[in-house]
């Protein structure tokens, strides 16, 4: 008789488990991506993705069938659970339990990382006119009813809105904004681009959209202190995965016979 | 005798891959020579439509697709003719082409409001419904309008190239018109002086003409002005701008070397419309020269090599190669034997000249457009089919025949599916701002895309498995079978490895460019489900809780999971990536899936006993 530990970490690392809840993620993720069409990116992602319960579909089969159904953050906290028994009961420790590790702990941080940066990202966006400067950041719609704000420690100032076309063509080549950054007395001169945002006091400014025939520009602003993370995971696993395959297909065989 | 036939497929593959050469001489010894020699010189100078300096050929095979949907015509002789032909002859002679059925449409409606009997128009019954098709814009009935605004779209191409290589007034020709306008000026300018000088009123008979033409030429720069993106360009600026020839005349201090290219487009024209064969070469070659000093000796190569891509048409000769070699090796699947080897070897050889083909395709396109190779979802599948049919072709010789007819019909498929992407991105245009960066297009997309190939190619070699096995009823042999899936599943960890990886460098170019990792859109969620799903069945595999069968069943389910999040997402039209929004690809992908999934059942169905061993 298997205790009560053993039994549980025996559940969570099944491989039944794993398979399932990989193929339920799969089938989650088609459900999802069916309804943007009808209700949107944000409101799927913060019905379905963002929830650990939820109800499919938002308009009821026959007007009333809904089907009950576990979110994003169950999938993902279940995933962690799974890797990280699975990891406790079948890891060697030999180079390919290494890289084992490696590969699956990395995956079980990048969906971590969602969930910190859930509670610790910022995102917003700043309309400024030409000439003028301002320390607004618009964390919602500006027609929402509840229309939040926030005030950066410094202020922006749009020099210039830019737009570069193809020669002999109205396809766009770049969107530029020259800006000058006023942190007290000091005013320092950037230019955010697209594919080239500006980073500043914990800040980083980019390139979204215009308005006005160019006299105002968009910027998006983020602050994200884990911005690390994710890119750290996908790199490891992508390493340990290349390792792992490498080692299993190129190796030598010995000799057979 | 298997060395025979060996070389007989070698023949035949030189015959096909390159019957371009052959062709050319039926074709020059079947057309009168000063005919054939001229539109040949003339297709491939330079001119710029939508910001890319492209071959007249290009550009002329682009605004011909907007109106009669392929980029070619038919004469009146109802003999096939290039597109560089056809807007030299357009710009000529333009009255041959008013009663030629060159407009398409695929509403039976406007088809009927032409007069027309299938699904070609011509300009003649165009112009007399004009006004029908604006009304029908209005209508309620969603369909028609949108095949009114197809309708309109072409009609403007057409006649934006009706005048492309010289503008000119009815009833004259483009030198004329210019001569008549640039005197018109200089008298004009002269008569103001004058008057100045012996202070009197200047004479309204002497501004006249100038003041007329200004006033015609205005309106037309003011309705080019309002399409960009549908002008053929014709007279390079020194700043790296082009000029349509209407707005060349207009210009105030046009340059002599402009001037010049402008009346040598201008005398082709009339030379052509006089049939002066001669003079037209002579002056297209003074033209290229003078397009060399202007805009440099690499860009007139570059669209001279553009316009021998065109006549070459490396995809067209790459599919029906595809198909020589995936009938062959079936065939040599179907045969026993000494016939089934010599069948195989000839496949092979086939698929060796369409690869080649293919492969010379993508790197002249990559050449043409300074791009890395999938710029668009037109070239994501010409990218992806080839990286499927070079896999196929390396794992050829260790996985046998199914290997290689899984890659030929991976290569074929997909270039059948380009070519007939109607009305979509052949035309290499350029990139938008968010895209216009060669270095994360190759490491997201190129990526991406070899990771779907090694999906596509896991399940049509699945497919194949099954199929064969519920076909020639061959029983799985062991020996064989057990190298049958290792490869499989050395294909799918690949294709974990680079979808993984292409999704999140993605995310890495999302995160660095927008400040966002994941934000949940369709192809985002598409590009996962393959992850997830290839992920599943790696899984299972490895910790052996599916049986064989079951593992070929998804395999084979993994090519609808991967048309889903290639094609599938772009149909819903919502988000940032729905790139090349189809509408009439419902009905295809719908096939497709329903076909996967019959395979993919048929793989779960227990076999009979006998045929297990």
């Amino acid at each position: 008789m298997d205790s009560f530990k053993t039994k549980l970490i025996k559940i969570c690392a099944s491989p039944r488990f794993t398979v399932f809840l990989l193929i339920y993620a799969a089938v989650l993720t088609f459900a999802a991506t069916l309804e943007q069409g009808a209700i949107g990116i944000a409101a799927v992602q913060d019905r379905y993705i963002d929830s650990f319960v939820c109800l499919y579909p938002s308009e009821p089969y026959l007007g009333f069938i809904k089907i009950p159904l576990f979110g994003g953050a169950a999938v993902g906290l279940a995933a962690i659970v799974n890797i990280l028994a699975s990891g406790y009961r079948y890891v060697k420790t030999n180079v390919r339990g290494f890289w084992f590790c490696a590969v699956h702990l990395s995956i079980a941080l990048l969906i971590a990382s969602g969930f910190i940066q859930y509670f610790t990202k910022i995102q917003g966006s700043m309309t400024i006119a030409q000439g003028t400067a301002t320390d607004i950041v618009s964390l919602s719609e500006p027609k929402d009813a509840f229309h939040k704000t926030l005030k950066l420690p410094f202020k922006i100032k749009l020099e210039k809105f830019e737009i570069d076309l193809w020669p002999g063509s109205s396809i766009a080549k770049d969107y530029s904004s020259k800006i000058a950054i006023i942190n007290g007395p000091s005013e320092q001169p950037f230019t955010v681009k697209m594919n080239s945002p500006v980073s500043f006091g914990g800040w980083t400014f980019y390139q979204s959209s215009y308005m006005h025939d160019g006299k105002t520009t968009v910027l998006s602003a983020v602050k994200n202190p884990a911005k690390i993370l994710p890119w750290f995971s996908v790199g490891v696993a992508f390493a340990g995965m290349l390792a792992m395959f490498a080692t299993k297909f190129f190796r030598r065989r010995p000799a057979q016979r | 005798m298997r060395r025979l036939f060996a070389l007989i497929s070698v023949a035949a593959g030189i015959a096909v891959g390159f019957s371009g050469v052959g062709m050319e001489f039926l074709r020059r010894a079947a057309t009168p020579y000063a005919d054939y020699a001229l539109y040949s010189d003339l297709a491939s100078l330079p001119v710029n439509r939508a910001g890319r300096i492209m071959p007249i050929s290009s550009a002329a095979a682009d605004a011909l697709r907007m109106a009669g949907g392929k980029s070619t015509y038919k004469d009146s002789s109802g003999q096939r003719q290039s597109a560089s032909k056809w807007i030299w002859l357009l710009n000529a002679k333009p009255a041959e082409f008013q009663k030629l059925p060159l407009f398409r449409t695929d509403n039976p409606e406007i088809s009927k409001l032409m007069g027309a009997s299938g699904r070609y128009y011509t300009q003649e019954a165009l112009e007399k419904n004009h006004a029908a098709l604006i009304e029908g814009l209005k209508s309620d009935d969603e369909r028609y309008a949108r095949a009114c605004e197809s309708a309109l779209a072409g009609s403007l191409e057409y006649s934006f190239a009706s005048a492309a290589l010289g503008f000119s007034f009815a009833q004259s020709t483009p030198r004329k018109t210019a001569d008549d306008w640039f005197k018109a000026i200089d008298t004009a300018a002269a008569e103001l002086i004058s008057a100045r000088a012996e202070k009197r009123e200047p004479s309204d008979a002497k501004l006249a003409e100038a003041s007329s033409t200004l006033k015609i030429l205005n309106e037309v720069k003011l309705y080019e002005d309002a399409y960009p993106n549908s002008l053929i360009r014709i007279v390079p600026e020194a700043d790296g701008h082009w000029l349509t020839s209407a707005s060349a005349l207009l210009k105030r201090d046009i340059t002599p070397a402009e001037k010049e290219i402008l009346l040598l487009f201008a005398d082709i024209v009339s030379d052509i419309s006089s049939d002066n064969a001669a003079s037209a070469r002579e002056n297209a070659g003074i033209l290229r020269a003078k397009m060399e000093a202007s805009i440099g000796r690499k860009a007139v190569l570059k669209a001279e090599f553009e316009n021998f891509f065109n006549n070459f048409d490396p995809f067209t000769r790459g599919f029906i190669l595809y198909a020589a070699a995936f009938l062959l090796a079936l065939g040599g699947l179907a045969a026993r034997g000494e016939a089934s080897k010599t069948l195989s070897i000839c496949a092979g050889i086939f698929f060796a000249f369409a690869l080649a083909s293919q492969t010379f395709g993508i790197f002249a396109r990559m050449y043409i457009q300074s791009r890395p190779p999938v710029t668009n979802l037109y070239s994501s599948v010409v990218f992806t089919g080839w990286g499927a049919a070079v896999l196929g072709f390396l794992t050829m010789r260790k996985g046998g025949a199914l290997f290689m007819m899984a890659g030929a019909a991976a290569g074929g498929a997909s270039l059948l599916l380009a070519l007939n992407m109607p009305y979509s991105g052949d035309s290499m245009g350029m990139m938008t701002a968010v895209l216009n960066s060669n270095f994360w297009l190759t490491a997201h997309v190129v990526t991406i895309m070899l990771g779907y190939c090694g999906v596509f190619l896991a399940g049509f070699l699945a497919s194949m498995k099954i199929l064969s096995f519920a076909l020639f009823r061959r029983p799985l042999n062991r020996e064989n079978s057990e190298n049958f899936f290792k490869n499989i599943y050395a294909l799918l960890c690949f294709s974990l490895l680079f979808s993984f990886a292409g999704t999140m460098l993605g995310g890495v170019w999302a995160d660095f460019s927008w400040g966002r990792f994941w934000g949940w859109d369709p192809k985002e969620n598409g590009a996962l489900m393959i992850i997830l799903w290839v992920g599943a069945a790696i899984h299972a595999k490895t910790l052996h809780i599916v049986s064989d069968r079951t593992f070929l069943a998804m395999c084979a389910f993994g090519n609808v999971v991967a048309a889903w999040a290639w094609f599938g997402v772009n149909m819903l039209g919502v988000g940032l990536h729905s790139y090349g929004f189809m509408s009439g690809g419902w009905k295809w992908f719908a096939v497709f899936v329903i076909l996967q999934t019959l395979i993919a059942i048929a793989a779960l169905i227990p076999p009979k006993k006998n045929m297990e061993k």
